[in-house]
């Protein structure tokens, strides 16, 4: 039986606070903007005064120079030349005016003109005296607001950093204070139902839903006598049944350590690298990238026999161990080669735990829209890390310094085994497990996998094809793109959120939808053709509006494959490859990640030999888009079902 | 003590007295210094320095001996015998003239008459190419190489142009000079890129066959009437023997000058100068002697290029004269004199 | 009412939380830019006497052996007060002292040169003064592109540190009452929304203790529905499948 009330009083409450909490919290972001960046520009404003009046100095000692050499100031040759070239490096200044004591006066506006036009500018002024001139230098007062205006667009994305972070914890306590409850309430319901009365609580519920539990546990217990069943050999069974989103918070804080590092290890680094290295700077600054990437490639590859091998609960434990101490490590590294080594540390734990979180997710389902769901929370967990943690890591660097920084990191992904430790582990399948262990390597496993060519299509089609299109497009294109349009380094970070929003946005529909299998590959397909398709507008319209577009769509596309992927090759897995496990499938998948991405960049790297920026994103997008297209042949009947067909 | 032990002392002896030889060897090998001869043809002066001063500033072990010409080209096959029985680690060469008695062409040179074994490399020459001192610029053919001191004319042309606008260009043509005909037919070259018109007069020549100096003012006066607005001063040795004499007739005339080496601003009367100065042309050609000595790389394969940057000289007395005042542009990177 | 409190103090402090985490992201870009502007003030005669050593390079002059050069970083430093120091450090020898060097502060703050400078690499723990300064730097460049020297500027920062606490105070205040009219806004309603939950539980408990309820909250609330399976759970053996409040 179904209890599926949309306009429950329950959901109009959740719903209700949901709204509450966004509109307040929005509202509360804005004000607090608005007011804040009107006290920046009081506080500003002096500072650019002083700054032009540096200039106008400058100004007069330059002409000063010239008059020394015994030019007579009305004989001055180019003044006129000298002021516009002033006017260009200075983009705050309106106009200039250099006025001897006669009168005699050179006035550059910055329209061109040498009429000085009155228009609301700040005046900064130095008096002409006997033997030097005096300047004028009118400020453009809109120049502050300008910059504040990027500190607002700034702003608009720290909004959404602080949001993401607050909806994070905000989860947590849902899990903890009504999902958990109202799971362990309905797996008791069931479980008297069906006769499975020997189970207890592992721990203590809590929230406002803790008494009704309490208050059943009590009932049942008077109905059935569980006081004498409970305590037979299975009584530790718990109650509650193991949900993607317990881990949720945990894969959040742990890929959010790891992420806290990247706005500011290039400069840690370099640090380093200037006091103590063999190499030149920048490959110095390059290896432990290079190493990081490589090892978690193939910690990704072998991380789920690791798992297989150690169980879920001990191979987090390990992972998280070893990224504590990489992370910890780097606090106290003096040369590269220890930060090479730490690196290599955290790459393996943060390759086996992301792993293990993701197996989590998909043995916790008890059916393909659980999976769906579980896989969608892990987008969304991850996306949600990667949006949050370059620019908190920024801000934790600058407040308590690079190297207590990495020790903060470390803290994070510590905690991410505090909260994961209590945890139930989900059931697993233990006929995959048996026939893993009756002689199926990893090896085998993956050439299996491989050797299927749905799983293939997939793999390369999607799940690769969207990390080339990401790591080409958004991490190595889009920054040379803007940077060519003229925009700034801040402008970066703000075109990324075109690609995280929408990602955001589409994972939750997603994750409400329960798709049919066929619905789920048109859902992927659709989704890899999108990915693409945005980039071919930049062929007809250079510009940073087209660039836009190309990101949103990336994010949309990829919110409908990034899930749907992975759902669709454990489900193929599952049915003809039973044998081989959601561990290993998944660790397949992450790899090809990883492979998309290193070709990604190689790609744009090879192709900016030959064409400009311009066209390399439309070939990249171009690419992709074929890439997609090979899942038309998903469609078709998988070449086991063929032979079985052919021998019957 | 058993046999073994022995042995094993014995050739740890061994090879501590030859660690210890051969400590001392390299030791003494990294301190002798290298031995450099450099021709000059007037005297020791700022590109001689200049070279002189790069290797001070960087204590590199090198002993520089000059042998000074003192404007005598009839001393140049003696210095040949001398370089040739002293062998120094390179031979350093000032001046075309200099160089070419040293090191003869790339076609013409003779193992008896010029020092063909030893590397070396040549400052001050106009136009090492055109002269025969090396095949081109990027490969000089043999183990000589060395650095240009004169920009290159399209260079010299964008930086006069921050000066002052021209639309005719004055130029006294030497027909007895390869330089003063590279330029010439740089500058034709360079007209229609810059739009202006270039004015050229020839200078007669004597009954022995050479330039005659007494037609110069003669000629400037004619550059005048044509109403010129700049006279573009060739970096030919004829023209910079008579630097004075055109100069001051050109002030005369209110004709400005653009010089384009050191002297003709610096000790005459030219307006202003877009150059190299000897110096940096010295330093340049030692940083090249470092790459010979001490990196080991050869002449050959150093390509022949000028200082990267220049210097704008401007004769301040001059500008007065003329009433043709620099620019604040040029006023902020420009050198003044006077 | 403790759960109350607990859930209205969770939630608002995650609002807090957001604001606190906004103003901080704000105020450390605030503070950088205003940092560029206080830096930039120093370009101006910075690249001017970079240009002006320079050019008596092309002239021969070493920066060894240029005793001019003082006179140069003295009149730069009489003209711009907020500078402190300026040195020029050999660029083509490993020596760290200075080849000159000229400066409004004391004796005993003598080369200023980041080398000797102890790197603060716990500024959270360590006393900020010793970072109350702007050091940049400009190389060098003789005419034949070799870098032969370092030009080393140590300005003030305080002044920029001052204005940055007085805008940190200014944020403060500003957040605070922010803070408190947003839990003003918030708590009556998230009390509101708890109160109707409350009823929702009310009712649920009532249901599983067999009393008497309200019939139209049954059949609103998914609770009293889990409810009404608990006291019928005894008689039928179909399991529930629970699809409310996803993530």
């Amino acid at each position: 039986m179904n209890f599926h009330l949309h306009k429950s009083i329950e959901r109009k409450i959740a719903v209700r606070t949901y709204i509450a909490l966004l509109l307040v919290g929005l509202c509360s972001s804005l004000v607090l903007t608005f007011l804040m960046l009107g006290n920046f520009e009081k506080i500003l404003l002096p500072q650019f005064v002083l700054k032009s009046n540096v200039i106008a100095n400058s100004v007069r000692s330059t002409v000063a120079d010239a008059l020394k050499l015994g030019i007579p100031f009305e004989s001055l040759v180019g003044v006129n030349d000298y002021l516009s070239d002033t006017l260009v490096d200075n983009s705050e200044i309106e106009f200039i005016e250099v006025k001897s004591l006669n009168g005699h006066a050179y006035t550059m506006h910055r329209n061109g003109t040498n009429q000085r036009t009155s228009n609301g500018e700040i005046l900064d002024v130095i008096d002409a005296d006997d033997e030097l001139p005096g300047v004028t230098i009118g400020l453009r007062g809109s120049y502050i607001q300008e910059k504040l205006q990027i500190m607002f667009g700034d702003a608009a994305v720290a909004s959404l950093v602080a949001l993401t972070v607050g909806f994070e914890i905000l989860l947590f306590f849902i899990v903890i204070w009504v999902l958990r409850p109202m799971g362990t309430w309905v797996s008791m319901i069931n479980g008297f139902k069906t006769g499975q009365t020997q189970r207890t609580f592992s721990r203590a519920v809590s929230g406002p839903f803790s008494e009704l539990i309490a208050l059943t546990h009590q009932y049942f217990q008077s109905k059935t006598r569980w006081a004498t069943q409970a305590t037979t050999q299975n009584a530790h069974k718990d109650w509650y049944e193991p949900r993607a989103y317990d881990v949720r918070i945990v894969l959040f804080l742990f890929v959010f350590s790891e992420e806290l590092l990247r706005s500011y290890f290039p400069i840690y680094v370099k640090d380093i690298a200037l006091t103590n290295t063999w190499l030149t700077v920048d490959f110095a600054i390059a290896l432990p990238i290079i190493t990081y990437m490589l090892f978690a490639g193939l910690g990704t590859l072998y991380g789920g026999a690791v798992i297989e091998r150690l169980g879920l609960r001990n191979a987090f434990k390990w992972s998280v161990t070893l990224s504590t101490l990489g992370l910890g490590g780097l606090a106290f590294a003096t040369t590269v080669t220890e930060v090479i080594a730490l690196r290599t540390a955290c790459a393996i734990g943060y390759a086996i735990a992301t792993v293990a979180c993701q197996v989590y997710m998909a043995q916790s389902s008890q059916n393909d829209s659980e999976t769906t769901n579980g896989l969608s929370t892990f987008v969304a967990a991850v996306t949600a890390a990667s949006l949050c943690g370059a620019p908190i890591g920024a801000v934790v660097a600058e407040l308590i310094g690079l190297h207590a920084a990495m020790l903060f990191a470390s803290g994070m992904a510590f905690c991410s085994w505090l909260l994961f430790k209590n945890l139930k582990m989900p059931a697993v399948d233990l006929n995959a497990q048996k026939n893993s262990a009756d002689g199926s390597s990893t090896r085998r496993n993956f050439a299996e996998l491989l050797k299927n060519r749905k799983i293939c299509i997939i793999l390369i089609c999607d799940v690769a094809a969207g990390k080339l299109m990401l790591a080409g497009l958004l991490f190595f294109l889009t920054p040379m793109l803007l940077i060519q349009f003229q925009f700034t380094q801040t402008s970066i970070g703000q075109f990324f959120m075109f690609y995280y929003l929408p990602l955001t946005l589409g994972n939750m529909v997603i994750s409400r939808s329960s798709p049919s299998p066929q619905s789920k590959k048109h859902i992927m397909f659709a989704g890899a053709l999108l990915s693409g398709a945005g980039t071919l507008l930049l062929y007809w319209f250079n510009s940073a509006v087209a660039l836009a577009v190309a990101i949103t769509c990336l994010g949309l596309g990829q919110s409908m494959v990034l899930t749907m992927a992975s759902s669709l090759m454990l489900a193929i897995a599952k049915t003809e490859l039973p044998h081989v496990s959601a561990a290993n499938t998944l660790a397949l998948a992450r790899t090809f990640d990883r492979i998309g991405g290193i070709v990604g960049a190689a790609f744009v790297a090879f192709f900016l030999l030959v064409f400009d920026y311009r066209i390399t994103t439309v070939f990249l997008g171009g690419c992709v888009l074929v890439l997609g297209l090979g899942n038309f042949w998903l469609g078709l009947r998988s070449n086991d079902v063929k032979k079985v067909a052919a021998i019957k | 003590m058993t046999k073994l032990n022995i042995r094993f002392f014995r050739l740890l002896f061994l090879v501590a007295v030859c660690t210890v030889g051969l400590v001392n060897l390299a030791y003494a090998v990294e301190v002798k210094p290298y031995r450099i001869t450099m021709v000059v043809f007037r005297g020791c002066e700022e590109a001689c320095m200049g070279f002189k001063n790069y290797f001070s500033e960087r204590k590199l072990p090198v002993e520089i001996e000059v042998l000074d010409a003192k404007t005598n080209a009839q001393l140049l096959p003696q210095f040949v015998k001398q370089v040739k029985a002293s062998k120094p680690d390179l031979l350093v060469t000032w001046g075309t003239t200099v160089s070419l008695a040293m090191l003869g062409t790339v076609e013409t040179a003779d193992p008896v008459k010029h020092v063909t074994d030893i590397p070396a490399l040549f400052m001050i020459a106009s136009t090492p190419v055109g002269s025969g001192l090396v095949k081109n610029l990027k490969s000089p053919g043999r183990n000589v190489s060395g650095t240009l001191y004169i920009l290159p004319v399209d260079a010299q042309l964008n930086v006069a142009r921050l000066y002052m606008p021209f639309q005719k260009v004055g130029f006294i043509f030497n027909p007895t000079e390869d330089n003063s005909k590279v330029v010439k037919r740089e500058l034709e070259l360079s007209q229609s890129k810059f739009n202006f018109k270039l004015v050229s007069v020839t200078v007669p020549l004597n009954t022995v066959g050479k330039p005659d100096s007494s037609s110069l003012p003669q000629l400037v006066e004619e550059l005048a009437q044509q109403k010129v607005d700049l006279l573009y001063y060739a970096p030919d040795t004829f023209l910079l023997l008579n630097r004075n004499v055109v100069t001051k007739e050109a002030v005369r005339l209110n004709l400005p000058v653009l010089a384009v080496s050191e002297p003709v601003v610096l000790e005459a009367d030219a307006l202003f100068g877009v150059v190299n100065r000897y110096a940096t042309v010295g330093q340049l050609t030692a940083s090249k002697a470092e790459m010979v000595l001490f990196k080991k790389i050869e002449p050959k394969n150093i390509p022949v290029v000028a200082p990267p940057g220049f210097s704008l000289i401007v004769n301040m007395r001059v500008a007065k004269e003329l009433k043709r005042f620099p620019p604040i542009r040029v006023v902020k990177i420009a050198e003044t004199v006077n | 009412m403790f759960q109350k409190i607990k859930i209205i103090a969770v939630a608002v402090g995650i609002i807090f939380f957001l604001l606190s985490l906004l103003s901080v992201l704000q105020f450390f870009r605030f503070q950088n830019l205003l940092f560029d502007v206080a830096r930039t003030r120093v370009e101006v005669p910075a690249e001017a006497l970079k240009r002006d050593i320079e050019r008596s390079l092309a002239t021969g002059l070493s920066l060894q052996t240029n005793a001019q050069l003082l006179a140069m970083l003295d009149l730069v430093l009489q003209k711009n007060p907020n500078i402190f120091a300026i040195q020029i450090n050999d660029g083509l020898s490993n020596n760290t002292e200075p080849l000159w060097f000229a400066s409004n502060l004391s004796a005993s703050s003598q080369n200023l040169d980041d080398g000797k400078l102890v790197k603060n690499h716990w500024p959270f723990f360590n006393d900020s003064s010793q970072a109350s300064v702007f050091i940049q730097r400009w190389p060098i460049v003789d005419p034949i592109g070799t870098t032969v020297g370092q030009l080393i500027f140590t300005s003030d920062k305080s002044e920029a540190f001052k204005m940055a606490a007085n805008a940190r105070r200014e944020l403060m205040a500003l957040l605070g009452a922010v803070c408190a009219a947003s839990l003003l806004v918030l708590v009556p309603i998230l009390l509101f929304l708890l109160v109707r939950l409350d009823k929702v539980v009310i009712a649920a408990r009532s249901l599983i203790l067999d009393q008497k309820i309200e019939q139209d909250i049954v059949a609103q609330s998914e609770v009293c529905q889990l409810a009404k399976n608990v006291r019928d759970a005894n008689n039928s053996p179909v399991s529930i499948q629970h699809t409310g409040l996803t993530t």
